[in-house]
């Protein structure tokens, strides 16, 4: 209980992170000891500072909240970032991604020449694969679709062969 | 170390995301300076605690909206002026202070010393009791200790600083002030529990 109460002490002199600390908040609810020895503590410090003035509404405010409906949301303090920073971050991705694509696919290759070479690339999926993949997904199609995807893959897939 | 008032912004945080503990401990820690603020303006004792009491609720359903821009105590300080300014029209007598002075107390209120008001003779004795009980556990504080707190309470200096100014590790700092605070509010323990139905 002691180091508890020196931690408390500590964390009412901003030297302790309650964020850090969470169990002291805690305690401060759930023990009278911990809540009287905060409240001891301030009322100290204020009478050392001749600022003791005799008031002490804790029971009432706490008792008026109490009745009040919750109305209190979280409010995150969210770090915005500004349209240029935004600017320079979407950049700073573009190029790591075209770059980390030229590297893996070939490294002698312009990032142009990389957007060329995925653009023709041709769909490498035969008729057969794909019948094997319908057949192999055909227990979770709804009835009738399989022949219908079918029929609808077949006329998407015959499209190059025309060009 | 934390940053100056951060463990009144921590608390605060978690006051807005439904924690009403938490603000309970700002209560607890503020409500004496508000009082004394406040008894600038409002001269009679019950009338202070009853504008304090409103000021408090009025800053719970206000902190929504508290985006930390400011510290806690001046943001509480001005809903507590506009409280009293507001009190005092609805009772047909004139706020006393200017606005520039009511802001350069919110914000420097902590380095006010002068400011009094009209206690009652229960509140007053009550007073003297208590600073009278807190001088004497001062004095009877083992020199380590009495220096350790005064530095803190008095001067404001961190733990740091009167490490460095003790020559000793901010851990001995830490629990000096503690054992200070402990032998103290020992002493104080009989007088508060005497005096139960009239808290601080």
């Amino acid at each position: 209980m002691d180091e508890m109460k020196q931690q408390l002490s500590a964390m009412m002199d901003d030297e302790l992170d309650l964020d850090a600390n969470p169990h002291l908040l805690l305690a401060a609810k759930h023990s009278d000891d911990i809540a009287k020895s905060w409240a001891e503590y301030h009322l100290i410090g204020d009478a050392l500072r001749h600022e003791a003035m005799q008031v002490d509404v804790t029971e009432r405010v706490m008792q008026q909240l109490a009745n009040e409906p919750t109305v209190l949301a979280p409010h995150p303090r969210i770090k915005t970032l500004s349209l240029p920073r935004y600017a320079a971050a979407a950049s700073v991705a573009a190029v790591t991604l075209v770059g980390w694509m030229a590297w893996h696919g070939n490294t002698t290759s312009t990032p142009a020449s990389v957007a060329q070479s995925i653009a023709k690339e041709p769909v490498a999926m035969t008729s057969e694969a794909f019948d094997n993949y319908l057949l192999a997904h055909a227990e979770y199609a709804p009835s009738n679709s399989l022949q219908r995807n079918r029929d609808v893959q077949l006329v998407a897939y015959s499209e190059p062969q025309r060009q | 170390m934390t940053g100056e008032r951060e463990i009144d912004q921590q608390l605060v945080e978690r006051v807005q995301r439904g924690d009403q503990r938490a603000f309970t401990l700002l209560v607890e820690k503020y409500q004496r300076k508000l009082g004394r603020l406040l008894g600038r303006m409002i001269r009679d004792q019950a009338e202070v605690e009853d504008v304090v009491q409103e000021a408090f609720i009025k800053a719970y359903r206000a902190l929504p909206n508290f985006r930390g821009d400011s510290a806690f105590y001046t943001w509480l300080y001005r809903i507590g002026i506009n409280t009293a300014k507001n009190h005092l029209v609805a009772m047909g007598r004139r706020p006393r202070l200017s606005n520039e002075v009511e802001i350069e107390d919110a914000e420097n209120f902590e380095d006010a010393n002068e400011l009094r008001t009209q206690d009652t003779p229960e509140t007053e004795l009550m007073g003297k009791q208590i600073a009278q009980t807190v001088n004497n556990a001062m004095e009877a504080l083992p020199k380590e200790l009495k220096t350790a707190i005064t530095l803190r309470e008095i001067e404001g200096l961190s733990y740091e600083e009167i490490a460095d100014l003790m020559n000793c590790p901010i851990g001995t700092v830490r629990s000096r002030i503690f054992r200070a605070r402990e032998a103290i509010a020992e002493k104080l323990r009989p007088l508060l529990d005497t005096k139960a139905d009239q808290r601080w």
